[in-house]
């Protein structure tokens, strides 16, 4: 069993193993654990309690070490290949048990951040640590891996919530992951790369490559567009495996961003825009068809799209405001759709427009003094 | 030589017997009707045709289990273990039963819920076949996976996928049989991985861990009964990658699906508590064999979507996981919220289509109030175009949440019989302008009708159903049948108008995409509830104006008989829907008919009720006919025109059809090719048909019945003047999940001057297999055939492949037939049997009948019954 020594002072030192028992030179002295400001202390069996300061700090390969104030390694958890440990967090704080196999643990307290190469740092104590690994989950959940020299695999998940999405300054749509502190305030890890939808799934994914591996995160939710053009999105709420709480709190949001299309044809696509009201680079696009229905007392034009939601396929189908306007003598067809953010005209040329015999689907017949045009608006067809 | 009844009066007694027997069937006919429907009344919470005309009903608001707050799980609940070991199968994960078979740990909650008590060895077997069902459910679970060496690759590897020696080897390694242990597996592994240098591949240990492999494993509640818990703490972590150990939550078994307070189970498109109440039943007593059992989402969603997709209604059935608050959502179909004719569907042409798709309240609602609005189309300079005309159940007596389910039973019927007008239906999803759809998680359809055109283009769309598969009357006249007839639907289990979609197979691989994905059949097909056209190109339906069909059928004793036909349709000469048609066959000697029918005949000046007219021209042929023991060959020469009008049709449930049928032919008869008989006969037909038809009861049922009463008008001097009369009838019931009862009676009485040829005849497919025709003749007649159908075994749920096809187009059939024939004319007095086997099948567009059956008692033509086969295969091609 790997065990560490402590000293106290210059006379007093300590030897803890990993189990959480301390001797004191040869005889039992009772157990260790850590305080909430990340220091080490032994508890003697006479109930005294001694604090140690130590140091908190992974190393390069992500193994986690009690150092001395010089810097100098105390006793690395990763150090016996016999031995594996375990991490976990809960309302941001790390668990961690020094043997997978055994029951003892120990909590420390810091502050979590992402960084630009999706690197996790934690800051103990002013002292950084900086975590190489990954960010991925197929349920939402802000999910971070990493592996340590011998490749042991570690896990550790943060409870939260998801941000509203924003662009950045260069028009990146970016989000950021709320997690909960112990004292149920918040704070950010924000995700470095763009977000976007996947249109395979038509659902919000982010997606990046480290290391020459392609790395997501699906926010598994409920996709929908408004009348006017505004993007709308539900994240799902996702309660731990073992029914111990809320991981990830359901939220909505809405995207702000412009339909880019200039045809009703393939899938539909939004560019989002940026806090100054300009667009930006993100496209996001879903996988559907354009469509057309008896909607009230009009044919409204409108765009059908799947997703796959508890264990179905649900369809949506979202009929669009607008207006219809003949121009040019009848040589053109245009539709006009405006919300308080912008103004979409989309001009489709009569001679582009497939004319002739009935298809299944909806028929526009637009009559004017020249007589009868057909303009077919076809269930999930172009034109 | 035969003896041939005179022209004669009528016997008296058979005038009286006649009579009464017309009038008793007539009034028990009413009878069944006003029961039949007084049935259905009560029964109505207990099915699926809400909607017709019942406006009254108590609506659920927030109450819906639906929307309830779900109840919560006591942390008691779901605490047993399943530690298995993997081992390696072809490349993939494979649960290593062997060393895994003590891994199970129930606690005394599971025991308590087992059937049988809480000891015994009886639990202990009980326990380790579920343990043995988990890992089926594991397996499957894991062929779903992607290779294990894929999840080892980086990008640029995936993409180019390595094909070394001992890459060949990890890939398939040990082989398709057997078990592969996973230390051995491990090492190779580790070494291969080496082998690409550093960080380019990943080792076991990375690849054995929740970010790769193990990740599919978050969704294996959803199909089973077990949940893998990721971030499990020490002691009892949920993977080890060293010793290739997993470790599972193991969900409780069902205890009694009747307690709400763990089991919610709800119907979304059913706003009445008392009708979702009644269908909770249904549900409890479908489920009720699964109590004691694991709750495997994917095993009960499939049951409840076999349940619905046979009595042709289709929804997304969703299926809580096992750890979760229990909840099944259930929602039927979609129910359809108006009809939308195009508007190049003619107005004169609306009400026969309403009448097609309306149930007849409705109907007859629509047919007097004619509520249609216009959709229109404005532009921005306020030109007006009208493009559809619509009508709302609700505006035909419907209240919102009882219109009637989209039914794919009744709508391939339906698209058969419009097809015969030149038009199409579709179902498209309601917009929620509409019928408000998100809020209550309810779904509604529009059926959009167009007209056909005359050339087919692009893809058909999903959402648009097949047709029923059309056949052809004696005739040869095509045309929609209903009731249980051949063809009245297209398969035992109707093709859906939604596409099924694999769903974990986009959960689980997607993020290593399978290069040889393997099926999950857990991976339950999920219809979807409204239907997305599947292709870019537009479809545009072909008018199929013209019909060959060709047949063939064997007949014991009698050779086969061929026979094709052509027929070309909505030629306008009585009515819209009018069709020529011609048949022509052989049964050693050539057969003919000459058909000219008109449907919809004076629709609007009879009341919007269905006249059908035929007038017939033919010669018909039967060989080998036996008469008095000599065979003799039957030629009859003339022509018919028969009447029909349907009272009713879709009107709770239940049809109504009256016929009449006058008929002149020369009667030849002919043995060794000499005529030995040359008679006139004119005869007049007056019948009926009584359907009652349930098809989305719990057992569902049918009743068709038949009566015909044949006056031999004897016109001309030689002509026979005689009465025959003859009811049939047909019970259809489903017994249980697999098996069906099919009973098929009738009873023929005729007068003493019936001549010989026209006297009932017991024997052959339709009336006492075992026998060919004329194996007995008399004058009184009865016969029941009673059969017993069963899909394939082992084809139950079957989605995909040769199974799918097993279970959708084929039954087989046991049989016991039974007949008696009395006043006899050269042939024994009394009962037969007929014990025998058969096979339906439906292979679109043909639909084939194979029965063999032993005859026991005495058969006139062979001295003694024996066993003989029968064989139909008939198909009626549109283009």
């Amino acid at each position: 069993m790997a065990t560490f020594s402590l000293k106290k002072d210059a006379t007093t030192t300590f030897d803890c193993d990993t189990l959480g028992k301390v001797k004191k030179g040869t005889a039992d002295f009772g157990t260790w654990s850590t305080s909430k400001d990340n220091k080490i202390i032994i508890k003697g069996k006479d109930g005294t309690q001694t604090p140690i300061d130590v140091v908190w700090k992974f190393n390069n390969f992500n193994q986690l070490c009690i150092r001395d104030a010089g810097d100098k390694v105390i006793h690395n958890f990763h150090g016996d290949d016999a031995v594996v440990p375990f991490f976990a967090t809960g309302k941001a704080v790390l668990q961690v048990f020094p043997n997978q196999e055994e029951e003892f643990s120990f909590e420390l307290r810091g502050e979590w951040d992402m960084s630009e190469s999706h690197d996790l740092q934690i800051t103990i104590n002013k002292t950084v640590s900086v975590i190489d690994g990954f960010v991925d989950d197929p349920e939402s959940k802000f999910s971070y891996h990493f592996f340590d020299k011998a490749k042991n695999p570690f896990n550790i998940i943060f409870e939260g919530e998801w941000g509203t999405p924003s662009a950045d300054d260069k028009g990146v749509l970016k989000i950021d992951f709320k997690y909960a502190r112990e004292d149920g305030s918040l704070d950010t890890l924000s995700l470095p790369e763009e977000l976007t939808i996947d249109r395979g799934l038509n659902q919000f994914v982010y997606q990046y490559s480290k290391k020459n591996r392609t790395r997501r995160i699906r926010l598994l939710g409920q996709l929908n567009i408004t009348p006017d053009f505004r993007l709308t999105y539900s994240i799902d709420r996702q309660e731990a495996p073992d029914n111990s709480g809320t991981v990830v709190k359901a939220t909505t949001f809405e995207i702000k961003a412009v339909m880019t299309k200039s045809k009703f044809e393939g899938d539909i696509e939004f560019i989002v825009k940026k806090e100054d009201g300009k667009t930006g680079k993100t496209v996001l696009g879903l996988k559907g068809s354009f469509t057309a229905r008896p909607g009230g007392n009009l044919v409204k034009v409108g765009f059908e799209f799947a997703q796959t939601r508890a264990g179905g396929v649900k369809t949506t189908t979202v009929l669009f405001d607008g207006q219809l306007k003949l121009k040019n003598g009848l040589t053109e067809v245009e539709w006009t759709f405006e919300n308080k953010d912008n103004v979409k005209t989309v001009t489709v040329t009569i001679s582009d427009v497939k004319l002739g015999p009935v298809r299944i689907g909806s028929k526009i017949i637009m009559k004017s003094g020249n007589g009868d045009r057909e303009l077919l608006v076809l269930l999930g067809f172009t034109f | 030589m035969p003896r041939f009844q005179r022209p004669g009066h009528y016997d008296d007694w058979f005038n009286m017997l006649t009579h009464r027997l017309v009038t008793t069937t007539l009034s028990l006919l009413m009878a069944c009707v006003m029961v039949i429907s007084s049935t259905r009344s009560s029964a109505s919470a207990n099915n699926f045709r809400e909607g017709r005309g019942a406006v009254a009903h108590s609506l659920l608001a927030d109450t819906s289990p639906c929307t309830a707050t779900p109840p919560v799980v006591p942390p008691t609940r779901n605490q047993s273990t399943l530690n298995i070991f993997v081992g390696v199968r072809d490349g993939r994960l494979v649960v290593d039963r062997a060393k895994s078979a003590g891994g199970f740990t129930v606690t005394d909650e599971f025991r308590s819920r087992l059937r049988g008590g809480t000891s015994g060895a009886e639990l202990e077997k009980t326990i380790s076949r579920f343990r043995d069902l988990l890992f089926d459910d594991l397996d499957r679970k894991f062929r779903s996976f992607d290779k294990i060496y894929r999840y080892a690759l980086n990008d640029t590897e995936k993409a180019k996928e390595p094909n070394d020696a001992l890459t060949l080897e990890l890939r398939s390694f040990p082989g398709r049989a057997g078990t592969g242990d996973w230390a051995e597996f491990s090492a190779k592994f580790d070494s291969w991985a080496a082998s690409a240098g550093v960080d380019v591949r990943y080792s076991i240990k990375q690849v054995f861990s929740n970010s790769e492999l193990l990740q599919n494993l978050s969704s294996v509640g959803e199909q089973t009964a077990l949940s893998y818990n990721a971030s499990a703490k020490p002691p009892n972590v949920s993977f080890n990658a060293a010793r290739g150990s997993l470790r599972f939550r193991v969900d409780d078994p069902i205890r009694n699906l009747e307690d709400e307070n763990e089991y919610l189970i709800c119907f979304p498109n059913e706003p009445d508590a008392t009708k979702a109440a009644e269908k909770r039943k249904t549900i409890l007593k479908l489920l009720k064999p699964l109590e004691g059992k694991l709750w495997r989402g994917s095993q009960i969603k499939s049951m409840i979507e076999e349940y619905y997709a046979e009595r042709g209604l289709a929804g997304v059935i969703q299926i809580s996981p096992a750890r979760a608050p229990r909840k099944i959502v259930i929602p039927e179909a979609a129910r359809i919220a108006r009809l939308l004719f195009h508007s190049d569907v003619p107005d004169a042409e609306i009400n026969k289509i309403a009448y097609l798709l309306l149930p007849d309240k409705p109907f007859r609602l629509f047919a007097k109030t004619r509520p249609l609005t216009e959709l229109t189309f404005k532009d921005a300079e306020g030109k007006k175009v009208a493009s559809y005309k619509g009508v709302d159940f609700k505006q035909l007596g419907t209240a919102p949440g009882t219109e009637p389910f989209l039914n794919q039973h009744t709508l391939q019927l339906q698209q058969l019989e419009l097809s015969q007008l030149g038009f199409t239906a579709a179902p498209n999803q309601t917009p929620d302008e509409v019928r408000d759809q998100s809020s209550n998680d309810s779904s509604y359809v529009d059926i959009y009708v167009f007209k056909a055109e005359e050339e087919e283009k692009g893809e058909k769309p999903d959402n648009v159903p097949e047709e029923a598969v059309p056949t052809a009357n004696n005739e040869g006249v095509v045309k929609a049948q209903t009731g249980g007839a051949a063809g009245s639907a297209t398969d035992f289990v109707p093709s859906l108008t939604i596409t099924p979609t694999e769903k974990s197979s986009a959960t689980d691989g997607e993020a290593t995409p399978a290069p040889t994905p393997a099926p999950d059949p857990s991976a339950t097909a999920s219809p979807k509830p409204s239907p997305t056209p599947r292709s870019k190109q537009a479809w545009q339906p072909k008018d199929r104006k013209n019909y060959v069909g060709f047949g063939l059928r064997y007949r014991p004793g009698q050779s086969v008989r061929i026979f094709g036909l052509a027929q070309r349709e909505r030629l306008g000469l009585l009515s819209s829907q009018d069709a020529l048609s011609v048949q022509v066959g052989a049964q050693d000697e050539a057969l003919g008919a000459l058909n000219y029918s008109s449907d919809f005949a004076l629709f609007d000046a009879l009341g919007h009720r269905r006249l059908s007219l035929q007038l017939t021209g033919k010669s018909d042929f039967e060989a080998r006919r036996v008469f008095a023991g000599v065979e003799t060959d039957e030629r009859r020469t003339g022509g018919l025109l028969r009447a029909e009008l349907e009272v009713f049709r879709d009107l709770a449930d239940s049809t109504l059809r009256f016929y009449a049928e006058g008929q002149r032919a020369t009667v030849q008869l002919l043995q060794a090719d000499q005529t030995v008989s040359k008679q006139n006969l004119t005869t007049l037909d007056l019948g009926g048909l009584y359907l009652f038809e349930d098809r989305t009861a719990y057992r569902p049922k049918r009743v068709r019945l038949e009566p015909r009463l044949r006056l031999g008008l004897g016109l001309a001097q030689d002509e026979p003047q005689f009465a025959s009369f003859l009811l049939s009838g047909n019970y259809h019931q489903q017994l249980s999940r697999t098996l069906e009862a099919d009973l098929t009676g009738r009873v023929e009485l005729a007068s003493r001057q019936t001549p010989l040829y026209e006297l009932p005849s017991l024997g052959g497919v339709d009336v006492l297999r075992g026998f060919r025709e004329d194996d007995a003749i008399g004058r009184r007649l009865w016969s029941l055939q009673s059969e017993l159908w069963t899909a394939l075994p082992g084809t139950a749920g079957a989605e995909s492949g040769f199974r799918k096809f097993l279970r959708r187009q084929v039954r087989l059939a046991g049989f016991l037939d039974l007949g008696g024939a009395y006043e006899t004319t050269a042939s024994a007095s009394g009962v037969r049997f007929g014990p025998g086997l058969g096979a339906r099948i439906i292979y679109r567009p043909a639909i084939i009948k194979l029965d063999w059956a032993y005859g026991i008692g005495d058969a006139a033509t062979t001295g003694r019954g024996r066993g003989r086969f029968y064989f139909s295969v008939g198909t009626n091609l549109p283009f």
